[in-house]
């Protein structure tokens, strides 16, 4: 029944095009003549040249010679910009992947779980779903990607769906027929949901503090095994350098597995499987999940839409640093909670980049607005911006990046916001969210300023390859 | 009332007492009521001291508020008297107090300085109305409604989440309005329970076995301690949630021997005084085929609720009665509270003499008679005795000094009537050893007024909760624009 469902469903998505497929052009190489570029790395550059080749930028400059053989774009009047990144959404787990109702279905069915354990649920509840992949969970052929893609978003980060501590976030690309060919990175980020009560707040501490002991075990044995005893024991996992990570790690496996058994004979060792110490333990996914974030592998993206909610985080938090996102989807009605201006300290504290959508927020039982993300910037704090994930994201973005815009925040912050902000966030500013020599060729045209409100989209590229743009 | 009445024996008991004047307070009523009473043991009505103030040299964070006209909550007025507040306890009160270098010191001449008032019911500041797991866990200390609270001089309130009916239950805590404090919000679990009258007579039965049991309990607990060998002394649960669950349930576990009966756990904590029994007498229906409804006449059950008193040795807090005023010298005997509101006010039946209705000087009646009265503010409808958030802009919020000068205009003598939103108000929630008065070792808040506390023109300038400023009237936007 479920098959022949998704038979189905494959079929009637064959017919939506999929023409970032064509390598088109990417071969052929592509400029794009006499546009106003906007980098979003650094000042504009009116009248230049973008040269693309094999999908990627080759050179930016405005005295460049067209080489033969490259076809040529005249985009004179228009403006260039890097393609839009949504960082954090749920596109395309709509189709079965999303787990919104599973906080209930566990409550029925108590403390039943796949490992039988995670964190011991207060209530029978939530448990540990870091080894979880939102990608895995991914329905490629959904026209919401088609959607996107034709309104300039280039580039989206998936998020699991769920509170506590759902799974691992990827970023796709929104073109491509199997989530295979859509990946970009299949694991970004760890998501954290945190919810203001004692069963959540229980879980995510115990995973933190479980995953920093079996750090710390994993630590302690590391320098006897590998006879360098080169690092101290005590050195907290985001100061390692990250040359030392891949080279650490194979020799250091082998040998703790049977060492760790005897504190998994004890019970305590939370990244021991269930079954037992009679047998060898595999790796709990989630466990593992835990620690590479705590020793600074991965990053967490933690939902906070308020100061009162940042508080609890520091609560939970307080014994672990670890690179880390805030995600603010609901802040702007969240007055009562606090905004985020009164926990300005706890923000730059982490030195966290903030993610939030582009809204003014109301005070509460008044018709006075502030403009958060302005502040977020006065104050020093590195912020992006969260588009919506369906539909016109990126129109719809825009409007409101315009009101906050003519409320006092810079315009190259908005449009930083969008592109090369949620790219780093993502961390995968490396080849992502500006155009500059090297970086993906993921570009948007505009018949005038993208903050023009007159201004329009008027053509895409995914990777080097044109795509249809929604003009609106 | 005859004046006779009034006559206070307060100086007999004095000399045993060591310390604290709220100890000394509380007798002097308990005195009062046995002048009168059955000769009942007063157990409830007197508190047990105050935590001594921490050592000077531990103190990291001084405050000094200077100059101000001190009601230190206990009865003392002190005329540019200083309250010296070390971290989060009120260190000293006192004239010409040696203040610390590198105290703040705030000015308060021409001020009144007060405790902050407690809340003995309120809802919807800082906390959601239910809450799964522990409260500090669902704590919002950016609530406006916390600021709003402050403004009317409201400082820490007794949390209500559900209540008991035949037994006593309910979640309650005490909670202080640390404004951004998330740590120094919830202050004590379940420091009162509530339950109702009048029972039926097997509900009575049934609360008789209990509190038999209770009592058989608490003697055998009582004994062991006493004993030479070091037996595992009982202490319930004090913070979280409601420790009734503690001792049924998992039969395969032997019960310790210090594991209380099965659904005493409530009784045993409000028999050795570590919380408060609220009980809300309500009306037994007296239509007597008269067609009329409940009416008001609660005697039944105020009476039943100081049966329970005498059955737990304890006093109790009425909660919200109607006829209490009928009864003040029953109520003083026990050594129970009242909470009212003097607005709520109905009138007597002509026609039904058991009608008695309630009056503006019902706080006065039971106040000369010995009985402790908490004032609340009335809740968004009639005849509630809570403080709520509703109304415009909350404003259910910002009339406690208001009803305390309604207690005045009643007939009461106004320190007494301060005393209603402050100490009597601690006692009635049960934590009057936390907060309730400026005395050394209490939990520092404190108001500074811009004139006589129970004046409607008077408006809180500067309110301090656990020692810290949470608020300031000219930074907020609710009453700056009100200058005098």
């Amino acid at each position: 029944m479920m098959r022949s469902l998704c038979v189905a469903a494959a079929l009637a998505a064959l017919s939506v095009p999929s023409s970032a497929q064509a390598p088109a052009t990417s071969a052929r190489g592509l400029a794009i003549r006499n546009a106003r570029v906007l980098p979003i790395s650094g000042p504009p550059i009116e009248r230049a040249t973008v040269l693309v080749r094999n999908g990627k930028i080759e050179r930016v400059s405005s005295d460049i010679a067209v080489p033969p053989g490259y076809e040529v774009v005249d985009a004179a009047g228009g403006t260039l910009m890097p393609g839009a990144v949504l960082a954090y959404g749920h596109t395309g787990l709509g189709a079965g992947g999303a787990r919104e109702e599973r906080p209930n279905q566990f409550t029925r069915g108590g403390g039943r779980g796949r490992r039988g354990r995670g964190a011991p649920s207060p209530q029978g509840g939530a448990e540990n779903e870091s080894g979880e992949l939102a990608l895995d969970r991914l329905y490629a052929r959904q026209e919401v990607f088609q959607e996107l893609l034709r309104d300039g978003v280039t580039t989206i980060g998936v998020a699991p769906t769920g509170t506590g501590l759902p799974g691992q976030g990827g970023v796709v690309r929104p073109a491509g027929d199997d989530v295979a060919a859509m990946t970009v990175v299949r694991s970004a980020f760890l998501a954290i949901a945190p919810v203001n009560d004692t069963r959540t707040k229980t879980l995510i501490q115990r995973a933190l503090d479980d995953g920093k002991r079996n750090l710390d075990r994993r630590r302690r044995r590391g320098p006897e095994q590998r006879s360098e005893g080169g690092r101290a024991e005590g050195t907290p996992p985001a100061e390692q350098k990250p040359a030392e990570k891949p080279a650490e790690n194979p020799g250091e496996k082998p040998p703790e597995k049977p060492a760790e058994n005897a504190p998994e004979a004890r019970g305590g060792d939370a990244a021991q499987g269930p079954r037992g110490g009679q047998q060898q333990q595999e790796p709990d996914p989630a466990a593992e999940a835990i620690m590479q974030l705590l020793e600074g592998k991965t990053r967490a993206f933690v939902q906070i839409d308020s100061a009162a909610q940042m508080l609890h985080w520091d609560e939970v938090s307080k014994n672990h640093s670890f690179p880390t996102v805030f995600v603010a989807r609901r802040h702007a009605s969240q007055g009562s909670q606090g905004f985020f201006d009164v926990v300005l300290d706890h923000i730059k504290r982490r030195k966290a980049i903030v993610l939030l959508t582009p809204e003014l927020s109301t005070i509460p039982n008044t018709e006075y607005q502030v403009n958060m993300p302005a502040r977020l910037h006065a104050a020093g704090i590195e912020i992006g911006f969260l588009l919506a994930d369906r539909g016109r994201a990126l129109s719809a973005a825009r409007t409101q990046l315009m009101e906050l815009v003519r409320a006092g925040l810079p315009a190259d912050v908005a449009l930083r916001g969008i592109t090369l902000t949620p790219a780093r966030a993502l961390g995968i500013d490396g080849t992502i969210g500006s155009i500059e020599p090297g970086k993906t060729a993921n570009l948007l045209l505009w018949s005038g300023d993208p903050l023009d409100p007159l201004a329009k989209l008027q053509r895409v590229w995914l990777e080097g390859n044109e795509v249809e743009a929604d003009p609106r | 009332m005859n004046p006779m009445q009034r006559t206070p024996a307060k100086i007999v008991r004095l000399g045993a007492l060591v310390t604290l004047l709220a100890c000394m307070a509380a007798e002097t009523q308990a005195q009062r009521g046995r002048a009168r009473g059955r000769g009942q043991p007063q157990a409830p009505a007197t508190p047990p001291p105050a935590p001594e103030p921490k050592e000077p040299a531990s103190v990291e964070r001084w405050t000094a508020i200077v100059g101000g006209e001190v009601h230190v909550g206990d009865g003392r007025v002190l005329r540019g008297g200083t309250v010296l507040i070390g971290d989060d306890k009120v260190h000293a009160v006192g004239h010409d107090l040696e203040i610390p270098a590198g105290a703040t010191v705030l000015r308060a001449d021409g001020k009144v300085v007060t405790p902050g008032y407690v809340a003995v019911r309120a809802q919807g500041i800082g906390l959601p109305a239910s809450v799964t797991g522990e409260l500090k866990d669902a704590a919002n200390p950016f609530d406006p409604a916390i600021k709003r609270a402050l403004a009317a001089g409201i400082t820490s309130y007794l949390y209500w989440s559900g209540s008991g009916q035949a037994t006593p239950g309910g979640t309650t805590a005490l909670v202080k309005l640390a404004w951004g404090d998330l740590a120094g919000m919830v202050r004590q679990g379940q420091c009162a329970y509530s339950m109702r009258t009048p029972l039926s007579a097997t509900e009575w039965r049934r609360l008789r076995e209990l509190v038999g049991q209770a009592k058989e309990h608490k003697a055998k607990t009582e004994a062991a301690a006493a004993a030479p060998s070091p037996a595992p002394a009982a202490t319930p649960g004090r913070g979280g949630g409601p420790p009734g669950e503690r001792g049924r349930g998992a039969p395969g576990q032997r019960p310790s021997p210090s594991a209380p009966p099965a659904g005493t756990a409530e009784l045993l904590r409000i028999m050795r005084g570590e919380a408060r029994l609220w009980v809300n007498p309500s009306a037994t229906p007296t239509d007597g085929g008269r067609g009329r409804g409940g009416g008001s006449d609660d005697r039944d059950g105020i009476r039943q609720a100081l049966q329970i008193a005498e059955l737990l040795g304890v006093g109790i807090v009425l909660d919200d009665p109607v006829t209490a005023w009928c009864l003040a010298d029953q109520i003083a005997a026990t050594g129970s509270l009242v909470v009212l509101n003097p607005r709520n006010t109905t009138p007597p039946d002509p026609t039904d003499p058991e009608q008695t209705g309630a009056n503006i000087a019902a706080a006065r009646i039971l106040d000369e008679a010995g009985v402790p009265v908490a004032v609340t503010c009335p809740s968004g409808r009639f005849g509630g005795a809570q403080v709520g958030t509703g109304g415009i802009m909350g404003s259910d919020l910002n009339t406690p000094q208001v009803d305390a000068a309604f207690a005045v205009r009643g007939g009461m003598d106004p320190r007494r009537a301060l005393r209603s939103l402050t100490l009597d108000a601690a006692r009635a929630a049960g934590v009057e050893r936390i907060v309730g008065s400026l005395e050394p070792g209490k939990d520092a808040d404190v108001l500074i007024l811009d004139g006589d506390p129970l004046s409607y023109r008077t408006f809180v300038e500067t309110a301090l909760v656990n020692g810290k400023v949470v608020y300031e009237k000219d930074k907020e936007p609710y009453y700056q624009h009100l200058n005098r």
